[in-house]
């Protein structure tokens, strides 16, 4: 009696653990993208950031010291920056290109351009950015 | 007891070489890093690692499949500019999506990760000044079809 229990724990835990490899996702949302015609701003990080939680809760991501992101357009939730000199992407069973969403210089989240979807932080994050003017 | 042991080793060995890429060394091909035809884009796709390496999923492209993920193996793809989904399926299926402009040139890496079964086969879009230095040494997988 023991060992069929014994076995049908191990069914068990096979079947979850085989479900378990496609089970972290990303929670994001559709967003509406207004591109703006020219660049009409960038930013440059000052500082390295690391980013943990929320959609990079699973795999971290740095954003790196000295790197440009251009202000590419809006969607309701903020401005979003595009990297010029760095690849990002967010992570759980499946990878993402990603963008930053920025309001009022914090970072709120991330823009999925493929997706045309904004995933958030939990909450708004203040980066170490310079604000400048023309592409 | 040693000529079990070098024979293990030998086995072991002959494994982890199994399935890896046998073509010619990306500095020896030398392939442009610029899609041949304007208006064009140019990806390119690169597994470094030899870890299971017998595992080669077809690498499929917005649903086309473009190639093998060969252990030190590279191959590129041409296409034109849009959205993008690389796709790669062992016992769970992994996805990647970019975005690809005109004329720019974006580089794939392949990894694997542990499964239950049998290890998972994933694509990460790499900078391209990392992805130059990693690709160096993988082999040009030149039959896509296969």
């Amino acid at each position: 009696m023991r060992q069929r229990s014994s076995f049908g724990s191990v069914l068990l835990c096979t079947f979850f653990l085989g479900c378990a490899f496609d089970v972290a996702h990303i929670q994001y949302r559709q967003s509406q993208f207004t591109p703006v015609p020219e660049f009409p701003k960038y930013i440059v990080m000052k500082d390295s950031v690391e980013i943990t939680e929320g959609p990079c809760a699973y795999y971290s991501r740095k954003l790196r010291q000295g790197t440009t992101w251009d202000f590419v357009g809006t969607i309701p939730e903020g401005e979003i920056y595009k990297p010029r000199d760095q690849v990002l992407t967010i992570e759980a069973s499946h990878v993402y290109e990603a963008y930053l969403v920025l309001s009022n210089d914090s970072l709120i989240g991330f823009y999925l351009p493929v997706e045309g979807s904004f995933a958030a932080l939990p909450s708004p994050r203040k980066l170490p950015i310079e604000v400048k003017r023309g592409g | 007891m040693k000529k079990i042991v070098i024979l293990v080793s030998l086995l072991i060995a002959g494994c982890s070489l199994f399935g890896c890429a046998t073509g010619a060394k990306f500095t020896e091909v030398q392939p442009k890093m610029v899609a041949e035809s304007p208006g064009m884009s140019r990806i390119f796709f690169y597994r470094t690692s030899v870890l299971g390496a017998a595992l080669q999923p077809d690498v499929l492209l917005n649903d086309h499949k473009v190639g093998k993920a060969v252990a030190q193996g590279f191959f590129y793809a041409d296409r034109s500019p849009g959205n993008c989904i690389v796709a790669t399926s062992t016992e769970v299926e992994r996805k990647l999506s970019f975005i690809l402009e005109q004329g720019q040139t974006r580089y794939v890496r392949f990894s694997v990760s542990m499964g239950f079964f049998a290890g998972h086969v994933y694509g990460e879009l790499v900078d391209n000044s990392v992805a130059l230095e990693e690709i160096k040494d993988c082999k040009y997988i030149e039959d896509k079809k296969n």
